[in-house]
């Protein structure tokens, strides 16, 4: 047994001591590896400007480690992920503004945000003509995959909500002349 | 005849759609972030100060940031609440995961120590611990067996009980090796091919 797996142990005491812990250990390191990116871009194709979603995810993943014995559980992380996530964005953004408000005869200048690729651009545009609601279970179901129920579980409503939610979602997509032009690029319609 | 076409996708086809556009997105996102800048030192500090350097997600977000391939940082298993002093008699914690894969300690504390001390200072140096005033604070990164750089860590109350050592130079500010548990005291290549550093040290 090597010392980072000692370390890990020490950490998770309730994983066991005869291998799970690494075994977990490196599941949290596939897993963030994989997820970052995606919840980073998420974030940005809903509006958030990617130096806070950056923050606002990598805060998400430090709060995930600290709680790991439980997260590693959850059938759904990324379902919980994101929500921590997007709930600290928020928050960020919230008091910025705030602060802002308070402070506004002394700041010249609004804060500056950087600019996400310009495929995470193209997704906003098509996600334009939805509601935030709307936009918010679009992103779940075709960033990570999630089906109803676990959207529904992730944001704490119901699956009826986040059906109906859905379905008004891709009538107004599919009017999107944006979404013609993905059509036709990728052979559908001519 | 396309109106009519569009009304007719199905829910899979449109997802098919979408999910092109967000695999485009996803990789260039990817991309983006591995040439970002690090991040600023405030919340990077005031994170890894809550999270404790257990936690490796935002560690390995500034490694990648700074296109390393490996992070090691300054945590020993002992982990106490208390300061662990230095003594020969520590138990052995070289043993480390490979250095270009994982996470390990930069310092060990052994008996080689005191001897270590001793040739760092006639080299003008002074090897920093945890419980110095001030604190090293700092995370070395490492490639194989050459450290690239070192980042600001956290604040002396995060590192008591961890066993993390930085060698300054005849400044006292310039952090010119670390202690490595593998190879023992490991210079900082002082030259222009150094990576971007993922902090500067607390004044």
């Amino acid at each position: 047994m090597n010392e980072l797996h000692t370390l890990w142990d020490h950490d998770l005491p309730s994983t066991s001591v005869d291998g799970g812990g690494l075994v977990e250990f490196e599941d949290f390191d596939a897993w963030y590896t994989r997820a970052r990116p995606e919840m980073v871009s998420a974030m940005c194709a809903l509006g958030t400007p990617i130096d806070v979603a950056v923050d606002a995810v990598d805060e998400a993943f430090t709060r995930a480690t600290e709680q790991w014995v439980q997260v590693q559980e959850m059938p759904n992380r990324d379902g919980w992920t994101y929500v921590v996530a997007r709930n600290f964005a928020r928050d960020t953004m919230r008091t910025e503004t705030n602060r802002r408000r308070i402070l506004r005869t002394h700041l010249s200048e609004p804060p500056v945000h950087e600019d996400p690729p310009p495929e995470v651009h193209e997704l906003r545009r098509l996600l334009e003509p939805l509601n935030d609601k709307q936009r918010e279970v679009v992103v779940l179901r075709n960033y990570f995959g999630m089906s109803e129920v676990e959207i529904a579980d992730a944001i704490g409503s119901s699956r009826g909500t986040v059906s109906s939610r859905l379905r008004g979602a891709y009538k107004i997509l599919r009017r999107s002349t944006l979404l013609m032009a993905s059509l036709i690029v990728w052979g559908v319609f001519t | 005849m396309n109106d009519e076409r569009r009304d007719e996708l199905t829910d899979e086809e449109l997802e098919a759609v979408i999910r092109g556009m967000v695999d485009r997105a996803v990789a260039a996102t990817d991309e983006h972030l591995r040439h970002r800048p690090p991040p600023d030192l405030v919340s990077q500090q005031r994170r890894l100060s809550r999270a404790r350097v257990r936690q490796r997600a935002v560690v390995y977000g500034f490694a990648a940031a700074a296109g390393v391939a490996a992070v090691v940082i300054g945590v020993n298993v002992a982990d106490t609440d208390e300061p662990t002093a230095p003594t020969a008699a520590s138990p052995s914690t070289t043993t480390t995961a490979p250095p270009t894969t994982t996470v390990g300690p930069i310092a060990s504390i052994n008996a080689q120590l005191e001897a270590d001390r001793a040739i760092a200072a006639e080299a003008g140096f002074v090897i920093g611990a945890i419980d110095d005033d001030p604190p090293p604070d700092l995370v070395a990164v490492i490639e194989g067996d050459v450290v690239l750089g070192y980042t600001l860590l956290v604040d002396q109350e995060t590192l008591v009980g961890q066993d993390a050592y930085v060698a300054y130079g005849p400044d006292g500010t310039t952090v010119v090796g670390v202690w490595s548990s593998d190879a023992g005291f490991l210079p900082i290549p002082q030259n222009d091919e150094l990576p971007p550093t993922l902090g500067e040290p607390a004044e």
